[in-house]
Formats: structure tokens, sequence, C-alpha cells
């Protein structure tokens, strides 16, 4: 046995973030729960989870440069071949059927993931070696211009078992409400504020994710976080992403005031 | 160890005895007067008997068998003479040769040279002698003396008083472990700069090793040696492979420099007696301790260190001992400049210890048992609070404990036609690695060795070589990480999403091999060792034959050498060892090297190397099970080879030494048949090293040194794309052609001030040695943003200035 310990790319990771928080901090990239540049920010199927003959519709959240977020649909929805590669996973060509966008007019405008009927299903799963009580996780591919250019995401939709979004039941800003995004902005002072999310996510385990326009949070993965503002005055988008391991996604944002 | 039969002389670049004050009636062989016979033709009126030995106080002579050298008729039995006094030197160097081999013709007189390569014989009588210095990898030098019985001072026959008086008669040369390989000085590679007085981290000052950038020799994967992975190297430490060879981040070797007598450094075309290893070596042979007290107590920006060695009881114990053990100091240092808003704390700041021991008997002239014992431990914790985005299980604590150390028995026999040495070896370790609590790796473990290298000398230049050696390791595998990645594979693993590797499992594996060569070296024009190797790997149950042969011929005012064969590893690195059904990897090896002395002190060495390697271990995609990561995933199918050319030159005088070091290398990939040949993750086009020092002001105090180096950039994949995988909010990156693109040139001066002030009964010493002096930074990598929309490199450690303070005595 050698260098099993090696694990020379992880041992360089350790090193670079020692080496870089000798240098004085992280990188001086933009901030992940940051509002202001053009990015994808969540993809949402609705329900994320289908049984056969079920029916999804496939939105998602995104961001302008402008820092501020709204909902879109995707311009195109396909089948990831790469990431269905990754998972080491040949599709039958019949999945790929299922899907389909149409324009705003259409009588079911927006796109849609159509799950096959019960006994192609099953078909699937027995061509791919899944038992036939198996939940056929079904990787999508869904593209979307952006100033920047086009941006690509994969998302996961199962297919065999029903399922839902998880249900945001509360925003708060130091116990406040957060208020609705077209509403009048909550006004804050500059410092800290404590953000927190009470969400519902069934029996799957939530996953949280704030954004702001501008100013910092920590813990902007924990569903309660901590906001600072120290000279961003001004009016700024906040809200949060809440995620479940069964593929599920919601969001809430709204408005703050800095004064 | 080393193949005799490939330890050819690097043309008369150095000198192994020097003379000077030469009394009345000593002289050197070459230069004896007209009234002194050669030694092949004196005698008559020299002692026909041998006396019995009469061990003095400081330099016992004994009883010893006949030596090799041919002998004047013996002396004849007489009251003793004047006692005899010498020095050993290496001319290039100036510096005394400790443990070389003092033997007199047709007597039993014998001794070793101190660690000041000083030597006494007492207890000849009054007549002529030859004696005969030895010590490897010095050529033997001969020396016509006369003992004398006149009363008054010692006949002083070799003698330095001051290193300005040397004067060399006799050179001896330096053999070189292969072609393009070299034998190094270790009191002169001590003082190379930028190395911080750590001899194995000067190692990569030498041709045919790639810079990485890092702080020291390694810095994290392992010495990268003629375009070659690290895992396909060895670095053996008395004939045993070492898993480690310097603590964190390169900064220092586990070896001080004390304890090391020599380094062969071979980068292909290496003997029959090293195996396991597919492409070049590290051959480290430890030092023997003198038999006089000595000791030193160091404290430097890197480390506190102290030395103490002597006899144990009487002189004529012959019976010797050192020890040694270092401390680093970082812990001290890092917390006071890591900023407090960096997001770290330390629960235990990293911080190493190693230690060594070591244990000499010469039992009699022929026997010479040995007992070392070396270790290091290696521990750090950080906890982390800043946030990973894209890797969030990449936060929290950080945990890293390396602790190993070895023991190895030994046994010499040496006499004029047979050299033997047997030594076995048993090591423990324990390494683990953990990122938060749910990311580990451990490997506990132990092993054993043991090896045994037989010369026989058959006939005047013709001697055979025969060895075995057997190593098993047996260990508890414990991990649960993302697998690592693999040459040539661009991406950075994911401790939050990748696919786990989950593995707990007692693991063993044995490696045996067994050599045999013959050396022919009946003519100068012509010397050839030829021979073969073969290896069982027990683990996965593959045998290899690997024939090597190398044929060097001395063409007057050059020496031309060829080399070549097969040299293997097995797969036994990293996570590769949990595979069973995995062959070795191979490289057909083939060297051509001129070497020329082009003045006196002044040789180069110019070498070509063409290696193509096959079997290569790769990974499988197709073959990666998601409900099995540790499945069979690798596979022998990728193809590589390198071609480039070396270029070493050196110039040594009394004062200085300086060496320029130049490799011109391509290093190539195919991952299996089909695919795109590619770059080799470490290719470096031009690494160039020059360097020197230079020794002055009164006796010598002052020595001051340069290093300069300028490499090409290694290659790097560069991302082209990513894919926002939703459902993780986690950004996968796409790659173009893998190391399509290279990071700009490497370039550096490193600089080195050394000042000894002497005492009565004791010196002190002081260094600085500053690495990068102008601050230059070149990238090694890329950082990238969460979402890969941005980077920034991260560089060469800009600045490093090492102070060390040493008393000794």
């Amino acid at each position: 046995m050698r260098r099993a310990l090696d694990t020379a790319k992880a041992t360089a990771a350790v090193a670079a973030t020692l080496a870089a928080a000798l240098a004085g901090g992280c990188g001086d990239f933009r901030e992940p729960y940051n509002l202001n540049y053009a990015r994808i920010l969540a993809v949402r199927a609705t329900p994320p989870s289908i049984e056969a003959d079920g029916r999804s519709r496939i939105d998602l959240l995104a961001a302008g440069a402008d820092g501020v977020p709204f909902e879109a649909d995707p311009a195109t929805v396909g089948i990831s071949a790469e990431a269905a590669a990754l998972a080491g996973v040949t599709l039958p060509p019949e999945i790929a059927m299922l899907l389909s966008c149409a324009d705003a007019g259409a009588a079911e405008p927006g796109c849609h993931a159509q799950a096959p009927d019960q006994a192609t299903l099953n078909a699937v799963k027995a061509a791919l070696g899944l038992p036939a009580d198996a939940v056929l996780t079904v990787p999508l591919r869904i593209t979307f211009p952006l100033a920047t250019g086009e941006a690509v995401a994969d998302k996961i939709l199962f297919v065999g078992r029903a399922g839902a979004n998880p249900t945001i039941t509360e925003v708060t800003v130091d116990g406040a409400p957060l208020p609705a995004i077209d509403a009048d902005p909550l006004p804050l002072g500059k410092g800290e504020h404590t953000l927190a999310v009470a969400a519902d996510g069934g029996d799957a385990a939530p996953i949280y994710f704030w954004y702001v326009g501008e100013g910092k949070i920590e813990k902007y993965r924990e569903p309660v976080a901590t906001l600072t503002f120290k000279t961003e005055i001004g009016v700024h988008y906040l809200g949060v992403v809440v995620r479940h391991d069964k593929g599920g996604a919601a969001w809430r944002f709204g408005r703050v005031v800095v004064e | 160890m080393s193949s005799p039969g490939l330890q050819r002389s690097l043309a008369g670049s150095l000198a192994l005895l020097a003379l000077v004050a030469a009394p009345r009636s000593t002289r050197a062989q070459d230069e004896a007067p007209a009234d002194l016979p050669p030694a092949d033709e004196r005698a008559p009126d020299t002692p026909a008997e041998t006396p019995p030995p009469r061990p003095s106080d400081d330099a016992p002579a004994e009883s010893a068998p006949p030596p090799a050298a041919p002998a004047p008729p013996p002396p004849a039995r007489t009251a003793p003479g004047q006692p005899v006094r010498g020095r050993a030197i290496d001319a290039a160097t100036a510096a005394g040769v400790a443990g070389a081999r003092i033997t007199v013709a047709g007597t039993p007189a014998a001794t070793e040279t101190d660690r000041n390569g000083r030597f006494t014989l007492s207890g000849l009588p009054p007549g002529n002698y030859t004696l005969e210095a030895s010590k490897p990898p010095f050529e033997p030098v001969v020396v016509d003396f006369t003992v004398t019985d006149d009363r008054g001072e010692p006949v002083e026959i070799l003698f330095i008083g001051d290193i300005q008086e040397i004067e060399v008669r006799q050179v001896g040369r330096r053999e070189v472990p292969a072609p393009g390989g070299t034998q190094l000085v270790r009191e002169e590679i001590a003082k190379v700069p930028g190395a911080r007085g750590d001899v194995l981290t000067a190692v990569q000052s030498l041709p045919g090793i790639a810079n990485l950038g890092g702080i020291g020799a390694d810095s994290g994967p392992g010495l990268v040696i003629r375009g070659s992975s690290p895992s396909d190297s060895r670095i053996f430490v008395d004939g045993f492979d070492v898993p480690i060879l310097y603590h964190f981040g390169g900064v220092q070797s586990i070896l001080p420099s004390e304890f090391i007598q020599d380094i062969r450094y071979a980068p292909g075309g290496f003997g029959v007696d090293h195996g396991w290893a597919s492409s070049g070596i590290v051959d480290v042979t430890t030092r023997a301790p003198a038999d006089d007290w000595s000791g030193f107590a160091e404290l430097s920006f890197i480390n506190l260190g102290a030395y103490l060695r002597g006899p144990i009881g009487a002189p004529e114990n012959k019976l010797t001992f050192a020890v040694a053990a270092r401390r680093s100091i970082i812990d001290f240092i890092l917390p006071a400049v890591v900023p407090d808003d960096a997001g770290l704390s330390f629960t235990a700041v990293p911080r190493y210890y190693d230690w060594q021991a070591r244990i000499d008997w010469q039992a009699t002239s022929r026997w010479r048992l040995s007992l070392f014992h070396f270790g290091t431990d290696d521990g750090a914790e950080i906890v982390s609070t800043l946030d990973n985005a894209s890797d969030p299980t990449l936060s929290g604590t950080f945990s890293n404990q390396t602790f190993f150390q070895r023991t190895i028995a030994s046994a010499v026999y040496e006499s004029a036609r047979l050299r033997s040495r047997f030594a076995a070896s048993v090591q423990t370790y324990d390494f683990s690695f953990s990122i938060s609590d749910d990311r580990f790796i451990a490997f506990p473990g132990w092993g054993l060795g043991v090896r045994q290298e037989t010369t026989v000398k058959a006939a005047e230049g013709v001697r055979f070589h025969a060895g075995a050696e057997a190593d098993s390791n047996s260990w508890d595998a414990r991990g649960k990480l993302p697998r690592p990645p693999r040459e040539g594979d661009p991406r950075d693993p994911n401790f939050t999403y990748d696919p786990i590797v989950e593995f707990n499992q007692h693991t063993s594996q044995a490696n045996v091999g067994a050599w045999l060569s013959g050396e022919w070296k009946r003519t100068k024009y012509l010397e050839v060792t030829a021979g073969a190797r073969f290896d069982e790997f027990t683990r996965v149950k593959k045998h290899v034959i690997q024939p090597r042969a190398e044929i060097a011929s001395n063409l007057g005012v050059v020496t031309v050498r060829a080399a070549g064969g097969l040299y293997t590893r097995p797969p036994d690195w990293n996570d590769e060892v949990l595979q069973t059904n995995l062959g070795p990897e191979k490289s057909w090896q083939t060297t051509l090297g001129v070497e020329r002395e082009l003045a006196k002190g002044i040789s180069a060495q110019l070498t070509g190397f063409y290696n193509l390697r096959s079997d290569l271990i790769v990974f499988d995609s197709s073959r990666l099970d998601p409900n099995n990561a540790a499945a069979t995933t690798y596979v022998n199918r990728g193809e590589g080879k390198t071609y480039g050319a070396e270029l070493f030159a050196s110039w040594r005088g009394l004062n200085h030494f300086a060496w320029l070091a130049y490799t011109l290398s391509r290093s190539l990939r195919r991952d299996g048949p089909g695919l795109p040949e590619r770059l080799f993750d470490y290719d470096q086009t031009h690494n160039l090293i020059a360097l020197g020092s230079y020794k002055f002001g009164k006796r010598r105090r002052w020595q001051i040194g340069g290093r300069f180096q300028y490499t090409t950039g290694i290659p790097y994949t560069p991302v082209t794309g990513t894919t926002f995988i939703s459902d993780l909010n986690y950004y996968r990156p796409s790659y173009g052609a893998v190391n399509s693109a290279r990071f700009e040139a490497m370039h550096q001066l490193d600089l080195r001030i050394d000042r000894a002030w002497p005492f009565e009964s004791w010196k002190l010493t002081a260094y600085l040695d500053i690495t990068n002096v102008y601050a230059h930074t070149s990238p090694l990598g890329y950082q990238y943003s969460y979402n890969y929309t941005e980077r920034e490199p991260f560089s060469t450690f800009p600045f490093l200035p090492a102070l060390g303070v040493r008393g000794e005595f």
C-alpha cells in the first residue's frame, strides 16, 4: 500500500483553503447568495414526482444582472444524456417523448412532462433492470436564455410515485414577516438581521438557500441565517429557495429597504 | 542496495584523497620520488611479517583480512614506528569523507575515518606501505607512505591543516547510478539555496525532476521524474521503500541531513537491484555514526532539533550511536499570521515531529551490524467556518494525521571477494484524513520487509550480483470519500455530490523480488552489466521478469553509457489497491548518455531518454457501478511515452560548487486504444536550474549561494462551461480537451548565506535561506467560484525566509 492517504486534490483543496485564508480570504468572487448577476437559481417541477399518466409542469427561478429574481418557462426541455451517462443509465427512447413545451398562447402554455402509462412505465423499468415498484429518475435538461448567454440546468423528475413540492409557511426578518414581492418593502437598518424560514417538506428533509440583492449573508444554507448590511442603502430583493431530497423546490421572495 | 555494476564513474569530477605537507618520507603513488620505487617493485628491506594490532585511543587498528589492493611484501616485525595520521577528503568540496575504510596492504591495520575524514593508524613498524582508502561511491584510492622510527612529531601522510593548503594528488571518480543519474555529496547539497539545509529537498534541483512549484520537492503528490506519475517512482531508505518523505507541504524531509550519507538519484535505467518502480528512484543511504562525540542543537524558522552521536563504552568496543529529534515550530507562528477574519481556527495547529536513532557495531573487520529506527508524526486539525456553496461538506473540521516509523536491522559482511548485506525491517503506520464528520479515510497498518544482496568478485573485473527482497503489508482500510482523481482527470472531487466510495476492510499485500546480474569490466573501453529481475505481486497474483542492461565505453575524452530494460510497478497507488484484478504498469526505458570532463573540476553529462509505457491503470467510467463505487473501475489499458534530454554540468573547486541542470522533455498519454493522445498532467517542456555557492572570508567562514530556476508551466484542462444541477444547487463544470492549456512559466531565485564562528570546543553557525527572493508568484492551478464563471489562480509560495542557528561540537 502506498499513498493510500493521498487523496491528492482533497489535500490540495484543504491546503488551498488554508492558503487562501492566510492570504486574507477565499477569492474575490461574487457571492453565491447575491442576486446581482444573471443565472438560474432553481428549476421546479410541479409536482416533482408523478405516477403513471401523471403530468408535471417545469418552470424556473432566475436572476438578472439587476438583482431582480423572476419566474420563467424554460426555452427547451429534454433528457439530459450527460446526467444519464454520469449515472450509468441508458434511458429508453420512450422517455424522451414525454416532454413538451408550448408558447404562452397555447391552450396549456409552458413546459410539461407527461408520464407514460403504467404498461410503458413497467416496460421501461424492466428495460433498465429495475423492480416494478421502483421510482424512475428522469434527468431533464432545460435551457434558458440569459443576458450572459444560454444557461443550462439539469433537474431530476421522479416517475412512478406521487410527490409534492415543499411548502414555505413563513419567512421572517428579525421576527417580522417578509412582505410579498409586490408589496411595500420591509424597512431595515444597517447592521445584522436574523432571517428565518419555516417550511413543510413532508417526509423529505428540506434544504435551504437564502438570497439577497446586496449585502452579506452568513449561514446562507441554514433555516436561520444572518443578513448584514453595511453600506448597501436602498431596496433589495430578499428570499429563500427551499428544496428537498425528493426533487421538490419552492421559493418565496420579497423586498427590503435599507435606510 | 545499488548495483555496483551500474555505479560507473563520472569522469574525473571528484577526488577522494588529498595530500598536503607530505613529510620527507611520505609520497603519493603518482608522485613518488625517484628514490622510492613503485609499490610492486619495492620491499626487499621491508618487514616480512605482520605485527599484531595495537589500537590507539582515537582510531584503533584492528585485526583485518588482507586488503583488496595488490600488496607489496609486508614489513618485517619490528618496534612500532610513529602513528600515521591522515585525512580523506572529497577534493571537489574539500569536505572530509566520513566512514572511509582505511587499510594497509599486507598488514591487519585498518580503521575508518571520523566525521571529519581523519584517521590514525598505530602500531606499524617502520617501513614502506601501501594504503588503500575506499568509500563507495568513490573509487578506491591507493597511496604509498613510509613509517619511520624517528622520535618527535608523528608522520602526517594525509593532512589538511587549512582548506587553502589542499593539494590534490589522487583523483577518485565519483560513481553514478545510471546514465543521467547523480551521486550527491551530502555536505554540498545541504548548502543548496532554497532547500533550507535539507538534502532531500535539494534533490529537486537535479535534472529530470519536474518543478511542481511547491515549497519543497513534493508539496503533495510526490516526485515527478522524467514525465511520470508520482506513483511510478520510489524513494528508498537503506533499501526499503518509505511511504512519505516530506512533512507538510514539503517544508522539510523526515530525515535530517546528518543521518544521510549518500543519495543516489537515478531518473531511469537503474539496475536490477531496485524494483517496484517504473520510472526513477531516489536511494538514500543513511550514515553510520562515527566514534567521536559530536552533536548539535538547532533552532530555525522551520523547526527545533538536536543531534548527538558518539561511542558506547570503550573505543575498542567499536560500538557507536546517534540519536536525533526535531519538532516543527510552525504551530507557534501560524496562529499569529492567520487573519482574524479568515474563518479558520486551529484546534490542533499543524505540527510535526520526527526522530531517528542508530546503533552500529563493527563486530569484526568483516562484519558490521547496525540498527536504525526513524519515524515521523504529523498532525493538524483546522476548523473552518467558511461556507462552501459548491461543496458544503468541504467545511467544518479538517483533520490530518500521519504517523510512520520504521526500524531497519542490517548485517554487512565485506571481504575482498564477497560483499553481502542482509537487512530486515518492520514498519508501522497510521494515516488518517477527515473532512467534517462524514468524509474520512484511515489506513492503520504494519509491514515487514527483508532484503538480501550479495556481490561476488569472480575474477578481476568480473562480478556477480544477486539478491532478493520481500515486502509485506497488512492494514485496515476504512474510508468514505469520493473517488480520488487520477492522472489526466481534470475534475476536483466533490465531497458532497460525487459518488462516495465507502470501504471498511482488512487488506494485505506482499511483493517479492529477486535479481541476478553480471558485470564485466575487463577493459576500460567496454564495461557491460546485464541481468534480470523477477517480481511477484501476490495481491494481484501477477509476476513479471524484467531484463535490464547497461554498456559503458570509455573513449578517452568521453565516456558513453547506454542502459535499457523493463521496469514495472505494482497496482498499489491510492484506491487502485482495493482492486485485485489489475496488473503492474510497465515501462520500457532506454537511455543514452555521454559524460566528459571539460576541465579540471568541470564536468558535464548529456543524456537522452525514451520511455515507452504500457498497461497504465486508468479509470473506466463505463464500469462504474452507482451502487458500488469501489467496484472494478480501473483497468490496465493506458499507454504513454516520454522522451527528452538532460544536461547536467558541474563545476567544483575547493571553495565553490556550481551546477547547471537542464531538462527538455515531452510526456504523452493515451487513456485507451483509439482515444486521443494528450499531454501528461505534469509535462514540463523546459526545466532549467542554475545554482552555485562560494566560500569566502577569513578561513572561509562565509558561504553564499544562489539558485535560479525557470520551468515551463504545467498543463491544465480549461473549464468550458457549466451545468446547473438544480436539485443540488450545484454547478457541474464541463471541460475542454484534457491538458490543452498551460499555466505561465515559473521562475524564482533563492539565496542562502552561511556564517560560522568557531570556538575552542564548539562552533556556532547561522544561515539565512530565502526562497523566491523577488517574490514572483506563478499559478499552479485555478480556484473557481461556485458556479465556475470566475476563477483566480493559486500560486507558488511568494517568499519564504528561513533563518537558522546551530551550535555544534
